[in-house]
């Protein structure tokens, strides 16, 4: 089994988690199975916590626990590497930690329990930013719709969600994973085109859909401005090879040599927001 | 559906954040079900519906108008006003497409680049 040693940066800065993430997953052959080397984390950002789950729920991989004990209980805290999958286990684990989020499995097959405890992620996220009054549409938004994409694109079985607020720094990290067919695969398979990673991306921006249904393909596009624009953060979203990094100033197509996530990962990093937000500028 | 006011009631049927649209288009068959030629959509307690789902909710709604036989009229009632809103962004835009999608300006790098450019 491959080893990977997984060995994030002392910053927290958000690219230098991406970073990380490109690290950790270079030189992966997809669906292999490796061993992730933790021994030598202090900690760990979602960007890059979420999809090691992932990845490790989808290819039976493995790791080796970190030597520092804080991260240990930390990750034990928040369930990883498999997550929770039901409401009950969700409120069952706020009740007992009431700091920390748990790793997210929504499930395909269980429609009204996936909607049911997404409603509670958000509900949770929305209340460790503080319950800014008239700012939850903002939370709420980028959330639901990547995630509707999940399950309306990727034709994977599992979504992965996940959250951790840094009540010092003031800012929310959010990661939303698939392990399911990719944007590429996705224009492939709906549409019949033969595009690159990098285009895929592009058309996912540009709002084309790969559903007929007119008036779709408006929600990575007004997430990401949601995010970006609207709440001042930062938003990358990866499939395959490339990368989409977005600020409120900028933004950039990274291409990523060796490496390639089967699926979409989307990551994402808002302040506390000061005050309302109204999100409806964006969603036009 | 309730016996007595012929509503469906969103936050009980599917949650009180809505965001995916099959849970929304299996409300079809709720309507369906319904004797009565017009069904209201009761959003007492749901706080937030997302853009998608609120494009299926219309959606839904036309079809049902649209129908040959058992068109069925939805209302949605007891809306919030930022679900008010979110319908009549979607409705406006259903109603008057923008023709032009946004222009894409995206800079090109690659990891290394990115990397060594926060560095400094």
């Amino acid at each position: 089994m491959k080893h990977i040693q997984v060995v994030p940066p002392n910053d927290d800065d958000f690219v230098q988690q991406f970073g990380a993430l490109y690290s950790v997953f270079k030189n992966i052959d997809s669906g292999e199975q490796v061993e992730f080397d933790l021994s030598q984390t202090h900690w760990l950002h979602p960007i890059v916590l979420l999809p090691i789950a992932a990845y490790m729920v989808k290819t039976n991989s493995q790791y080796i626990q970190s030597g520092n004990g804080d991260i240990n209980t930390y990750l034990q805290t928040i369930c990883f590497p498999h997550g929770i999958h039901s409401v009950t286990e969700f409120e069952k684990n706020a009740q007992m930690q009431k700091s920390y989020i748990p790793i997210s499995v929504l499930e395909r097959k269980n429609e009204a329990e996936r909607e049911h405890l997404e409603t509670l992620f958000e509900n949770m996220m929305y209340k460790i930013l503080g319950s800014v009054p008239n700012a939850q549409d903002a939370v709420y938004h980028p959330i639901s719709e990547l995630v509707t994409n999940i399950f309306d694109h990727s034709k994977g079985e599992k979504g992965f969600i996940f959250g951790q607020y840094y009540p010092k720094k003031e800012f929310l990290d959010i990661c939303i994973v698939d392990t399911g067919r990719g944007l590429k695969k996705a224009y492939k398979d709906e549409k019949d085109i033969e595009i690159s990673d990098e285009e895929a991306i592009q058309e996912v921006l540009k709002g084309h859909s790969t559903k007929p249904d007119k008036e779709r393909g408006y929600g990575v596009r007004t997430s990401k401005d949601v995010v970006c624009k609207g709440l001042g953060g930062k938003f990358l979203m990866l499939s395959g090879s490339v990368a989409l990094i977005s600020t409120q100033s900028s933004q950039e197509s990274v291409s990523l040599p060796h490496f390639s996530w089967q699926g979409v990962i989307i990551a994402y990093r808002i302040p506390k927001p000061m005050g309302p937000i109204d999100i409806y500028q964006y969603l036009e | 559906m309730s016996k007595t006011t012929n509503a469906i009631h969103i936050a009980q049927q599917i949650a009180k954040i809505v965001s995916s649209r099959d849970l929304v288009y299996k409300l079809k068959k709720e309507v369906l079900k319904s004797k009565e030629p017009s069904v209201q959509f009761d959003f007492t307690d749901v706080e937030f519906v997302s853009r998608s789902a609120a494009h299926e909710f219309l959606m839904l709604q036309e079809e049902m108008q649209n129908r040959l036989f058992k068109k069925k009229t939805i209302q949605f009632t007891n809306t919030n006003e930022n679900i008010k809103q979110m319908f009549r962004v979607v409705a406006a835009n259903l109603a008057m497409p923008k023709n032009q999608k946004p222009e894409l300006e995206l800079k090109k790098t690659d990891i290394h680049t990115l990397l060594k450019s926060v560095s400094i």
